[in-house]
């Protein structure tokens, strides 16, 4: 029996997801909520939102990074047990959108974390969430 | 009127000194004070006319000095006005007079550099702990994104550990991350074995310099970048925003984009609150009330998103009126919606009334008298749960809500309790203007051009957002940018009361206390 391909399997059914929002304006945070209701609910697809980052194999990010909350968005990342992804959420997360320029602002998620997978909008869409999310496990395998 | 016996007897009090006053735009009346007339002038509002309510305060540069705008409502806007030189920035602080002009007071000294002499608590209520840049709002200071990024490894993380001192007392750190936390702020609980004894509040983790990013864009920019203050109630704030700039540009409305705003509001104002019930219910571990509002929260979203195109941002509003229309047939098809919503939201209704858990776990936490509301200056159904009979909608009516027939809802208990009924008839009372807006609704346009060009001048719009009062000033120098925008939101009045409400509760509580507060972290920190 190869193990590491049991193992890749129960990956891809049980993505175990941490959100946090690193400086974002709560739109894609209360649609990334959404998709734990009924009319999303993602959990159909083995995607479970939890609590702590130590037991994510995902983190979710909203928002652009700010000076603040960049050192705690380091230190949950450090926190989630590798092989860890990070999924930035909504335009500003990608690029730092509509926020540009500010000066309390590190731009996007990529310029303090390594990203798998961007998913633009402003706010994304739960579809495109859930686009994003597959589009990781595909990425995964 | 009463700000003209205001003022009359402001005259009185100060005597010798030269107290001018203009009535401006929207209905708000400024009031130009010497600087040592200040704290006179807030006393004699307290004590002489009754008026506590201290909306926010406004810090601006001014060339060569730094005014401060202190907005009151006292049934209608009254600003008092002062000055200090940029040189000697030094103000004495009314927290002593107002408990809730503590955060407001923080504010500007962070970003205009005024000291307030006095301030029981002057450490910086956004900016972050390593900040270097300068006062973010002055301008001719050195630009503020010089300040550059601090190496990683050279910093400490401030959040402290669990810590326990002799007298068995325990510091629990709560977030940036935590479950019960949709957005990062960081409370500290001391705690003595299950009861609450302290706590303190940081927060500015979601502090985009907004305001600051407004004085680079133009009028057009600034409203779809105000929209994303807050990705909850983005509608109200654009609405606040247009109504300031129109008022300024002397803009008249169509009628019918009244109506289709106040539609709107009040639409938003139905999957705010329902989401707000899920999250309190979510907190207490109730999941099914949270899965029953956040389904029926779709249908609200839906009808949003056929009218504007967005579930969440809608960029319904444009200055001059809004960007969409509703037709007949799309009206019919609203009502009959809005019909089916109410008999799910009745049934969620009966859920909550008549659960007993849920009302447990509920009653007496996180307890405000009318006392407290008025001191920390409360708004919303915040204060409307603790008797304060305020509505923004009623007492001063925008957009289309001069014609409507509205019901306030207030309730007594002060508690989540109260604040949950306050929600749950509200929902019905938006349902109940929705169907007078689309069936009342004029026809006529929807927009009018408006110049790209606003003359020099100032504002400050308010209206009733979900969770209450909000405040606009914009001051404009005759150029396609606003001088300054200053945004108050109202959950930064309730932030300011959360120290009164953890006082004394078991620690199982505190999700309760906070789920019922119905924080919006990213409005407050802008």
């Amino acid at each position: 029996m190869n193990w590491s391909r049991v193992v890749r399997w129960a990956r891809r059914k049980s993505l175990w997801v941490v959100h946090y929002n690193t400086g974002g304006c709560n739109g894609c945070d209360i649609e990334i909520l959404d998709l734990l209701t009924p009319r999303y609910d993602v959990e159909r697809l083995g995607i479970l939102r939890e609590a702590s980052p130590r037991h994510a194999d995902v983190l979710l990010c909203t928002g652009p990074v700010t000076r603040q909350s960049r050192d705690r968005l380091r230190r949950i990342y450090e926190q989630i047990p590798a092989p860890r992804w990070v999924v930035a959420v909504g335009s500003c997360s990608c690029s730092g959108g509509v926020f540009y320029g500010s000066y309390n602002l590190m731009g996007g998620i990529d310029q303090v974390l390594p990203v798998d997978m961007y998913v633009p909008g402003c706010p994304c869409r739960p579809e495109a969430i859930i686009e994003g999310l597959l589009g990781l496990v595909e990425k995964i395998e | 009127m009463k700000s003209e016996a205001i003022v009359a007897a402001l005259r009185q009090a100060c005597p010798g000194v030269n107290v001018t006053s203009r009535s401006g735009l929207l209905g708000e009346t400024f009031v130009v004070l010497p600087l040592q007339c200040l704290r006179h002038a807030v006393r004699l509002l307290f004590e002489q006319f009754g008026v506590r309510h201290l909306s926010t305060i406004t810090a601006q540069d001014v060339g060569d000095n730094i005014e401060l705008l202190y907005h009151f409502w006292a049934g209608e806007g009254l600003t008092l006005r002062t000055m200090l030189p940029k040189s000697e920035a030094h103000i004495d602080t009314i927290t002593d007079l107002v408990t809730g002009a503590s955060f407001y007071e923080r504010e500007a000294a962070e970003m205009l550099g005024v000291v307030f002499d006095g301030h029981p608590d002057p450490r910086p209520l956004l900016l972050p702990e390593d900040w270097t840049g300068g006062a973010p709002l002055r301008s001719n200071e050195t630009d503020p994104t010089a300040a550059g990024p601090t190496h990683l490894e050279q910093q400490a993380i401030s959040e402290p550990e669990v810590q326990v001192t002799p007298g068995e007392r325990m510091i629990i750190p709560i977030g940036p991350q935590h479950p019960l936390l949709k957005e990062p702020l960081s409370y500290l609980l001391t705690v003595e074995g299950e009861r609450v004894v302290d706590s303190s509040l940081r927060i500015g983790y979601v502090h985009r310099g907004i305001e600051r990013l407004c004085q680079q864009r133009n009028y057009v920019q600034n409203t779809y970048l105000l929209e994303r203050i807050c990705g909850i109630c983005s509608h109200i704030h654009t609405t606040t925003y247009c109504q300031g700039v129109e008022a300024l540009l002397g803009l008249q409305v169509p009628p019918r984009a009244h109506y289709l705003r106040a539609l709107m509001c009040e639409l938003e104002r139905i999957h705010s609150h329902l989401l707000v019930l899920g999250v309190l219910a979510e907190n207490i571990g109730f999941t099914t009330i949270f899965m029953y509002a956040w389904r029926d929260r779709e249908i609200v979203l839906d009808i949003m998103e056929e009218l504007s195109g967005g579930r969440v941002s809608h960029a319904a509003t444009v200055i001059g009126g809004v960007q969409f229309d509703l037709d007949q047939q799309h009206a019919r098809s609203i009502l009959t919606r809005l019909d089916d919503f109410e008999k799910q939201m009745e049934t969620l209704r009966n859920v909550i009334y008549h659960e007993r858990s849920f009302q447990m776990r509920t009653r007496d936490l996180g307890y405000l008298s009318m006392e407290q509301v008025q001191d920390y200056c409360v708004v919303g159904p915040m204060a409307r749960a603790s008797g304060v009979d305020v509505d923004l909608r009623r007492d001063a009516p925008y957009a289309a809500y001069r014609d409507l027939h509205l019901r306030v809802v207030t309730a007594h208990g002060g508690d989540v309790w109260a604040r949950t009924q306050v929600r749950v008839e509200e929902v019905f009372e938006s349902l109940h203007l929705c169907r007078q807006l689309v069936e009342q609704m004029p026809g006529g346009p929807v927009t009018v051009r408006a110049p790209r060009r606003v003359p020099a001048g100032e504002v400050v719009s308010r209206t009733e957002a979900p969770r209450g009062e909000l405040i606009y000033y914009i001051r404009s120098d005759g150029s396609d940018k606003p001088a300054r925008v200053k945004v108050r939101t109202p959950t930064i009045t309730s932030l300011m009361s959360l120290f009164d409400q953890l006082r004394d509760i078991s620690i199982a509580d505190v999700p309760a206390v906070i789920g019922g507060m119905d924080l919006c972290i990213a409005c407050a920190d802008r």
